[in-house]
């Protein structure tokens, strides 16, 4: 039971303990649940040097069978331990195992806050820490990629570390063109992904038009990565869950590290606080002086200003042995203005980002019982406002969305360990439309009701099994849906392992978005008029760990799409389009289908990974060539994907290369002429074949880094210089035709050139 | 080691990037493509009918059109057969004696091509529409400034009328509309009635090549109008002087092809990907556009900010004349060629040549035809010093051709073409070296008083010597 409590805190935590109570309870009268009288092992599990909860470390009695692995805040349970000394086992890739014989008797209760330390290697008499974890923690559940901040920062990358453009190098994972940081996973577009950051969905993860990601890599603790089949506590995309966790701050000292790159320079500061940390994270780019001069240099413009900037915070605190409060904040944000300064007075000024406020309150009722809950407000704004030769235009999006979850993990016992929770969001859409004095105006304030229960179960001591169900409820339209998730994982001796996953997936709100300018992007909900979107995923696979510095797997998808939409921007510009049936094309069906090869060096001088990605995606709408089937354009058939880094003492090189075949597009099958019927000027038009049914060239790419690590006054500073694609590919980005001329002239428009970037990373 | 080599693995595997051969589709060519509109209360329009082209190879509407098909339009029990353009090949005439078009009547489109293909469309018309009243509005309240004149009050006095000059960028014009029946969609067409007067305003965007490129016509996407009115926004505006705004209230085959016509896409024609569909054409084993719509119009003259000195003299009006012009009958060879010069100074010319032969001239590859036209009998009906070496021209041969496409339509709506013209060459077989004459027109109307008729000229430049061109020596190798 809570040792302290609050008054209304109380009546939420006593309304909070009854519902989940009477959940389990039913849960177990099915489950026949061994719940025999022994002792029971819990606690949390920590990093030793700064406190941070680890989640999904191993924990385990030598020799009795009976093991778990912490949950999200490092809490683990161990129940049914036989009376006796018994030697623990406490594991987290990246740390020194831990290991102990305790004494435990019958009916006696046992907590345990275990603390791990980092690995460290001598090398050449200098200490260098590793600690990636991998997703050897997660490994019952198939297609779930694990990684560290840490991993992220030592990849080459245009100008900033980045997590999703690292994300991107994965196998199954693409990208539309250099200049996006959006996420193609698995042949899905990058609104089937749901991104959430300390638990929070973040609507428009990028800066400068998709070129970063919002994610400030210092501010990073931990991020889990489902490219599908993913379980039943998450919900509401029809592909793919991206869960990124802020550091909580080092409970034990003061730290600061920091960067400063040729286009931002960012700075994270935390410490201990109480019986808690904070943190604090902030970045912003300081590009707006070289636009200045740009625009003294021109008579052209009378304003040129850019920047974006991120701030992350986050306060800890444990009031008690069982309880966290945490309390963390995002706010991002874009600014472009450009101002022609004429008498025309044309200008565009454009402002977009996102803001998310976030309350976790986590109590251990029980040594079994371990609930959160969760209040969270996320609001993400695009504001467009320009006038073009004195017409005004303003495009005004905000999505608010204010949620309250509850959550309760119960390690039921050895073979069992339960979870279940609820969660209610109001969304709030406002979409704003001023053309030439002319307002349009629409709002929609939508509810979403979820409840989910998971069992992860050890059906024998080599297989595991996660059985899952989802049930949702949407007022717009009344829909109610129960989606079944399930996994499976055995182990088949001498490293190998097979998993199996799948389930039935959906999603309600629907992005809006223009390729390479995502400052643009808007979300709106799906209403009555419209079936909200459906997938089913299946994914198996094979994995084989002959030593811990090795691993391959290879796995096979396929995923069924059905109620796809499609924006349909074959419309009158200004009618109103009220219902989701008027602004999208609707009914639309696709499939997925493709294997994954993955190898992976995770240890020594030389680390890194070799990805193939063998796919195949299709999509077909009534309303879209005639209802053929055509691939979307980042269907890819063969993606291969190498990263590497190579240590020497204190110098680390490192590379990444990408090929890809070419993405899909429509090429002109004839050429015509046509009168505008509104003018009667005769025009020469490109007649497009069937849609997407060209390639346009292969992609490759090679980016180059060399990262060396200084002391400098006792501080650890690093300093890098990376080279963006390095041996100048100007890859296809899209083609026009031009028919100015009597010769059909195909012009492609090509992606980034080389871009050599340096700068310098600190901590201390 | 082994990483180096598999870096080598993909590397070894990257395809061939592509050539401009590799980025056509299969060809299409030689599809049918038809191209009519029917305007409510109108006439029957000329039918074109042209074929499409593979797109690697070189293409003109000229070489693309289709000659010997059989075109008719049926409405209810009548057929209207079209007889062949014996000027311009592709484009089908109507019959001398038809009907108007009628409001929310079907009408149907059948073309018949001698390798035996038969291409249909039908369009069921809207009715008519009406703008029931023009108004200037306030640009931050909306309310009222004024009431303009339209079209059915005065006619063209509209761009004269003191009501309708709109000095730029003040007010936001609405057009006041009625219909009885909401069609597909609404379409505007902004039309800029000169050649030659400067932009409205002063723009750092627009440099002098840009402004060879803005066009003085121009057309909006697909528009709804749920209340009735329509604006017009000022960047629709580009240039001073007279301007004409049609409104047309358009057909489901005219709604469809705008709206999913690649051309009003952003990146213009092609883009790769999504946002590159094949448009709607609603025509029976073809493609093109046979279409209707209901139109009605406003008219208005834009001056420029800082333009206070005339408050209601079309623009147009204030500049010296400075033009030739010809007339011939392409049937019989008939015409005469015109010259007329007025300046402020007092010169004044007006003379003109009968032609006296023509022969058509096949040198000019970018013509949809050409011909050479033998000057004859001068006469010369006044000239107080600005005719120059101009009545000298008698017996010279010129050449002279119209091009495939149109330029722009007159204020009337003819579609005028570009006047190409020929210089000799001294060089024997050589043919003659042809180029745009830069304020040339060209055009056939296909009714009226001039149906038939090959009527081109050019408005000279400001400065231009009279006569220009015309009496330059042969040229020489």
């Amino acid at each position: 039971m809570p040792q302290t409590r609050s008054g209304s805190g109380k009546k939420i935590f006593t309304l909070l303990e009854s519902t989940m109570r009477f959940l389990f309870f039913s849960l177990l009268s099915l489950l026949c649940i061994d719940l025999a009288e022994a002792a029971t092992l819990s606690g949390f599990i920590l990093d030793g040097s700064d406190g941070e909860k680890l989640p999904n470390a191993t924990i385990l009695v030598e020799g009795q069978q009976l093991g778990t692995l912490s949950n999200s805040e490092g809490y683990y349970a161990i129940r049914n331990i036989p009376a006796g000394n018994q030697v623990i086992v406490a594991s987290y890739i990246g740390y020194e195992t831990y290991r102990d014989t305790l004494s435990f008797a019958a009916d006696r209760d046992l907590r345990l806050d275990l603390e791990l330390t980092r690995e460290t290697l001598l090398i050449d008499e200098e200490v260098v820490v590793t600690a990636d974890r991998t997703e050897d923690e997660l490994r019952q559940q198939a297609s779930v990629i694990a990684l560290q901040a840490r991993s992220l920062e030592r990849m080459p990358a245009v100008g900033e570390p980045d997590l999703l453009r690292s994300l991107q190098l994965l196998p199954g994972v693409q990208s539309a063109s250099d200049i996006s940081s959006g996420l193609y996973v698995r042949g899905g577009g990058p609104d089937q992904t749901r991104i959430l950051l300390d638990q929070i969905p973040l609507y428009n993860p990028s800066h400068a038009f998709g070129l970063f990601s919002t994610f400030n890599p210092d501010a990073i603790k931990d991020v889990t990565f489902y490219k599908g089949a993913y379980p039943a506590p998450y919900g509401g995309s029809l592909g793919a869950v991206l869960d990124v966790q802020n550091r909580e701050g080092n409970r034990r000292d003061f730290g600061t590290r920091g960067g400063i790159s040729l286009i931002s320079s960012r700075l994270t500061t935390e410490g201990p606080l109480g019986n808690g940390s904070w943190m604090i994270a902030g970045r912003r780019t300081y590009i707006d002086p070289v636009l200045r001069v740009v625009q003294s240099k021109t008579e052209t413009l009378d304003n040129l200003g850019y920047y974006f900037y991120d701030l992350n915070a986050k306060l800890n605190n444990q009031p008690t042995e069982s309880d966290n409060l945490t309390f963390s904040a995002y706010l991002g944000r874009d600014r472009l203005n450009i101002n022609i300064g004429d008498e025309t007075e044309t200008f565009f000024d454009i402002d977009w980002g996102n803001r998310a406020l976030t309350s976790r309150w986590t109590h251990i009722f029980s040594p079994e019982f371990f609930g959160r809950l969760i209040a969270q407000y996320s609001e993400y704004q695009s504001d467009i406002s320009l006038s073009i030769f004195d017409t005004p235009i303003a495009i005004r999006n905000r999505v608010r969305d204010l949620s309250l979850k509850a959550d309760i993990d119960y390690f039921a016992s050895a073979n069992h360990t339960l979870r279940s929770g609820l969660s209610l969001t109001r969304f709030r859409f406002d979409y704003g439309f001023e053309f030439n004095q002319e307002f349009t105006n629409l709002r929609v304030t939508p509810l979403l009701a979820s409840l989910y229960a998971q069992d992860d179960w050890q059906l024998t001591p080599l297989t595991e099994a996660r059985l899952g169900l989802r049930g949702t409820y949407y007022d717009e339209g009344q829909r109610l849906s129960l989606d079944p998730r399930f996994s499976l994982s055995r182990v088949l001796g001498s490293g190998w392992r097979w998993k199996l996953a799948g389930g039935r997936y959906r999603q309600y709100l629907q992005l809006v978005s223009t390729e390479g300018f995502q400052g643009g992007d808007a979300w709106v909900p799906l209403d009555e008029t419209v079936e909200p979107g459906r997938s089913w995923q299946a994914v198996t696979g094979f994995e084989w760990q002959p030593s811990p510095a090795y691993r391959l797997s290879a796995e096979t998808y396929f995923t069924d799409l059905a109620n796809l939409v499609l924006l349909d921007e074959d419309r009158s510009v200004d009618r109103e389009q009220e219902t989701s049936e008027e602004v999208f094309k609707t009914g639309g069906t696709g499939i997925a289908r493709g294997l994954e090869l993955f190898f992976e060096k995770r240890s020594g001088r030389l680390r890194g990974w070799l990805g193939y990605t063998l796919g195949w995606t299709e999509r077909t709408f009534a309303e879209v060539d005639q209802g053929r089937w055509f691939p979307p354009k980042y269907d890819r058939r063969h993606d291969i994907s190498l990263t590497g880094s190579y240590r020497i003492k204190r110098w680390r090189f490192t590379a990444n290369f990408i090929y890809a075949t070419g993405q899909a597009f429509t090429p002109a099958a004839a050429r015509y002429s046509l009168r505008d019927p509104a003018t009667g000027l005769l025009s020469d038009r490109v007649l497009g074949a069937r849609r997407n049914t060209a390639r346009l060239s292969p992609y490759h790419r090679l980016d180059l880094g060399v990262r060396r690590t200084l002391t400098f006054f006792g501080s650890e500073v690093e300093t890098y210089l990376q080279i963006f694609n390095a041996y100048n590919r100007r890859n296809d980005w899209f083609v026009q035709y031009d028919t100015d001329d009597p010769e059909t002239k195909p012009e492609i428009v090509r992606m980034l050139p080389v871009i050599p970037t340096f700068g310098f990373n600190f901590k201390f | 080691m082994y990483a180096y080599l598999l870096l080598l693995l993909p590397l070894l595997a990257c395809g061939a990037d592509k050539g401009p051969e590799d980025l056509f589709g299969p060809s299409e060519d030689n599809l049918i493509v038809v191209d009519a509109i029917l305007i409510v209360d109108q006439p029957l329009p000329p039918v074109f009918v042209r074929r499409t082209a593979a797109p690697g190879v070189s293409y003109s509407p000229a070489a693309a059109s289709e000659p010997e098909a059989v075109v008719a339009i049926r409405h209810g029990d009548q057929a209207y057969a079209y007889r062949a353009d014996p000027v311009i090949p592709g484009r089908y005439l109507p019959p001398v004696e038809q009907t108007l078009i009628e409001p929310s009547s079907t009408y149907q489109l059948s073309v018949e091509t001698r390798r035996g293909e038969r291409i249909d469309a039908s369009t069921t018309t809207p009715s008519r529409l009406f703008i029931d009243e023009v108004l200037l509005l306030d640009e931050q309240t909306l309310e009222v400034e004024r009431t303009m004149r339209r079209f059915a009050e005065i006619g063209d006095e509209v761009y004269s009328a003191e009501e309708n000059q709109i000095l730029y960028p003040q007010g936001i014009i609405e057009a006041v509309i009625r219909q009885d029946v909401l069609p597909a969609s609404y379409q505007i067409a902004v039309f800029n009635l000169e050649r030659e007067t400067p932009l409205l305003f002063d723009s750092k965007l627009i440099d002098e090549e840009d402004l060879e490129r803005i066009e003085r016509e121009g057309a909006s996407p697909p528009l709804s109008l749920p209340e009735g009115r329509m604006r017009l926004p000022w960047f629709t505006l580009a240039f001073a002087g007279r301007h004409k705004v049609k409104l047309f209230a358009v057909d489901s085959n005219w709604f469809d092809l705008i709206r999913t016509d690649n051309l009003n896409r952003e990146g213009g024609s092609g883009q790769a990907g999504d946002q590159f569909g094949r448009p709607i054409f609603n025509v029976e084993n073809g493609i093109g556009l046979f279409a209707s719509a209901a139109v009605d119009s406003l008219g208005f003259t834009a001056r420029a900010a800082a333009d206070t000195s005339c408050s209601n003299c079309p623009l147009s009006e204030t500049r010296e004349r400075r033009e030739w012009s010809a007339t011939i009958d392409p049937a019989t060879g008939n015409g005469r060629v015109e010259f007329v010069l007025d300046l402020a100074s007092g010169q004044n010319c007006t003379l003109w040549y009968e032609i006296s032969g023509v022969a058509p001239n096949t040198s000019c590859t970018m013509c949809d035809f050409a011909w050479e036209l033998q000057l004859g009998a001068l006469t010369i009906e006044r000239d107080e010093g600005g005719c120059g070496e101009i009545d000298e021209l008698q017996g010279e041969t010129i050449s002279v051709g119209h091009s495939p496409a149109p330029a722009y339509l007159a204020s009337d709506s003819t579609p005028v073409y570009t006047l190409y013209y020929g210089n000799h060459t001294s060089v024997p077989d050589n043919g003659d070296i042809w180029g745009e004459v830069v304020n040339g027109w060209s055009t056939i109307p296909w009714q009226g008083e001039s149906a038939g008729l090959w009527l081109f000229g050019e408005h000279l430049d400001p400065g231009e010597p009279f006569g220009g061109y015309w009496a330059e020596d042969e040229i020489a190798e």
